[in-house]
């Protein structure tokens, strides 16, 4: 066995997904590649995002993570134990390290349970019974107080609920929480009361995040560091700031420039891309961008790119002409000269 | 000069008949849109936008009680009978959904919807009308429209399928356009030729675009006048500058805050507007922002007891704000 850092809370190698169609007996079997090769470390007290339009693979690398799908292949660790293999009981201990808030708060509670249930089940599949202390407790760290123990989801606000998500999954006190698009359902000023919870959780319990999002706005505004999946692979990662400041692949370009900003008027080069995502069934040979990329020339169609180093340090392209490390103009002064 | 605007809406109230009673989710608004022009409604759930352009549109349930105007190039619509309605609509102003999927029909191909919709309005064979469709997919960006015509709805991407949409809408040259969040469901790289498409047709056409949007980048983008709501109501209208620079509006100046940029570098927070849109009616005296509003305080008793009404701001013509405090709050109180 590698050696494994003890910072590592999360590390997949290699791990692929693939769905297979249920396909009639004399024709070809197909299979979806969900997730198509992806080696993928979280370290203690980083926010990681993970962005990616539909189809990129983001919520099943998500499920991968916290071991609600297993991969077809590869390897999922854990806090540096092998999880690939583990299966029913023997996986509980491993659900106190990682736990998963899901998208819409209003189909992830149960209807039927009040918020005080709700919050006990993760204690008993430990095997614990939650005093309400504790579960008064766990409503003070998302905002919520003792009065909404007895109440049941159809009663709270959509920020409300999914603050209740947010305590369910840290009713076990895990050390990294998977959000699987946890404001898109919400509107934006409920939004940010979720995405500035989310950073005072992590200040004062120390967690780290993996935060899959398709909102490249929001998620520049919590993660520390940035992954950028393409078809089920992850074609661009570094830290957030330098990804985000200079994009190398030409996707993670395009991507960010197509996003609108907030400023009337203002004129920003926009790479608007052609045609649209190719079907994970049958994705191109070599680079899966290829098909849409304004870069593309011949060595793309052949082996697919892999991840390499750009200006050295931690960025990474899976690109054979990756962009030069340039700042995007992305527009003009930031929102806090507008206003007096 | 400011061209006459081809729709215009005045005073407009939809109240709902409930079995908990009547809800009032419009409380007299009022808008107008030019030709060639884009105004954008912004608000949050429950704030009344959709229900605003589904009122114009003559769409609204039989339990919906709509009363002021809506003219449409001079002509009355509210209590327009129904079979005038249905000339008027789809022919002189068009609807485009948020969801593409549920607008068309699975059955059909959508060369033969489009072509309906042209058929409805004009007396022409099928096989001219299905020409026209033919030409109205090729011109919203439909690769090989003449053979894709034939294809189904499920066999579209969901960019195309919006495509599809927005040539339906537009197959009788619309006066006006009403986009109901029509990019939401989308990516933000198709979200960009949508868009793009929009603005192309608005300058091809001289359509009229009323864009219903929580989006603040899209609107910064493409309009040229915004309209906010809050809880039925306007809370803030002005020129696309005046709403992104001069906000006058506690609420206004509270979403801005709220949103989360992918241009700038991080702000430690994000400033937030506490609690959530009220429902619809819930706030029956004072201002409807007032119990989630940071500035309640300086003004006073007013705030809960009288109903503030639009009055003009500074900025670049009918910049108006419905609120007490009369100057312009600070950022992040």
């Amino acid at each position: 066995m590698t050696e494994v850092q003890n910072d590592e809370l999360l590390r997949l190698d290699g791990v692929k997904k693939y769905f297979s169609l249920g396909t009639a007996p004399w024709q070809k079997s197909q299979s979806v590649k969900a997730v198509d090769g992806i080696d993928f470390v979280v370290r203690r007290g980083e926010t990681v995002g993970l962005v990616g339009e539909s189809g990129s693979g983001k919520s099943t690398l998500a499920r991968l993570a916290t071991r609600l799908l297993d991969p077809t292949a590869g390897k999922v660790s854990i806090a540096g134990q092998d999880v690939t293999k583990l299966r029913g009981r023997r996986l509980r201990p491993v659900r106190r390290k990682i736990q998963m808030v899901f998208q819409d708060p209003q189909a992830s509670l149960n209807p039927r349970q009040s918020v005080g249930t709700i919050l006990t089940t993760p204690f008993r599949a430990q095997g614990i019974r939650p005093t309400r202390a504790q579960l008064v407790e766990l409503l003070s760290q998302v905002g919520l107080a003792e009065e909404h123990l007895e109440r049941y989801p159809h009663e709270f606000s959509g920020g409300q609920r999914q603050r209740i998500g947010i305590a369910r999954a840290l009713a076990v006190k895990p050390d990294l929480l998977v959000c699987d698009e946890p404001v898109s359902a919400l509107d934006v000023s409920v939004q940010a009361q979720v995405l500035n919870l989310l950073a005072d959780l992590k200040d004062d319990l120390g967690l780290s995040y993996v935060l899959v999002a398709h909102d490249l706005a929001v998620v520049r505004q919590v993660a520390d560091r940035l992954a950028v999946m393409y078809l089920g692979t992850i074609v661009e990662e570094g830290p957030a700031a330098e990804v985000y400041s200079s994009p190398a692949h030409p996707y993670t370009r395009a991507l960010l420039s197509a996003v609108p900003v907030p400023e009337p008027g203002a004129i920003r080069e926009r790479i608007v891309l052609t045609g649209d995502v190719p079907t994970p069934i049958d994705p191109p040979s070599g680079c899966p961008f290829r098909t849409r990329c304004y870069k593309a020339e011949d060595v793309c169609a052949t082996t697919r790119p892999v991840l390499e180093p750009v200006a050295g340090g931690d960025h990474r392209a899976a690109c054979y002409f990756p962009e030069p490390p340039a700042p995007v103009e992305l527009s003009n002064p930031p929102l806090s000269e507008r206003t007096p | 000069m400011a061209e006459r605007p081809v729709l215009e809406v005045h005073d407009l109230h939809v109240t709902f008949r409930t079995e908990g009673g009547l809800v009032p989710a419009v409380a007299g608004i009022d808008f107008s849109v030019a030709p060639g022009k884009t105004l954008a409604i912004v608000g949050e759930s429950g704030s009344g936008k959709s229900v605003s352009s589904a009122a114009v549109m003559g769409l609204l349930p039989s339990n919906a009680d709509v009363k002021g105007e809506v003219l449409l190039d001079g002509r009355e619509l509210v209590g327009l009978p129904g079979d005038e309605l249905r000339k008027i609509r789809g022919n002189d102003i068009a609807l485009v959904f948020q969801d593409a999927l549920s607008a068309l029909n699975p059955y059909y191909s959508v060369g033969w919807q489009v072509a309906e919709a042209y058929r409805l309005h004009h007396d022409v064979s099928k096989k001219e009308a299905f020409q026209r469709a033919v030409r109205m997919l090729d011109l919203v960006g439909i690769p090989a429209a003449a053979q894709r015509a034939k294809d189904y709805p499920h066999e579209f991407s969901g960019g195309m399928r919006q495509r599809v949409v927005i040539a339906m809408a537009l197959v009788n040259d619309p006066k006006v356009l009403i986009a109901d969040e029509p990019t939401t469901a989308l990516d933000v790289t198709v979200q960009a030729q949508i868009m793009r498409l929009l603005e192309d047709v608005q300058t091809e056409f001289g359509t009229a675009l009323v864009l219903i949007s929580h989006d603040l980048g899209v609107v910064a983008e493409v309009a040229d006048d915004v309209l906010v709501m809050y809880a039925g109501r306007a809370a803030e209208r002005g020129s696309v500058k005046d709403l992104f620079y001069r906000a006058a509006h506690p609420y206004s100046l509270g979403l801005l805050g709220a949103m989360p940029r992918v241009d700038v570098p991080p702000r430690h927070r994000l400033t937030t507007i506490p609690g959530s849109p009220p429902s619809p009616g819930s706030v029956k005296t004072g201002c409807p922002f007032q119990p989630r509003c940071a500035y309640t305080e300086r003004v006073g008793e007013r705030c809960i007891t009288e109903r503030p009404e639009l009055t003009p701001r500074p900025g670049e013509g009918n910049h108006e704000a419905a609120c007490h405090l009369g100057r312009r709050p600070e950022v992040a109180p």
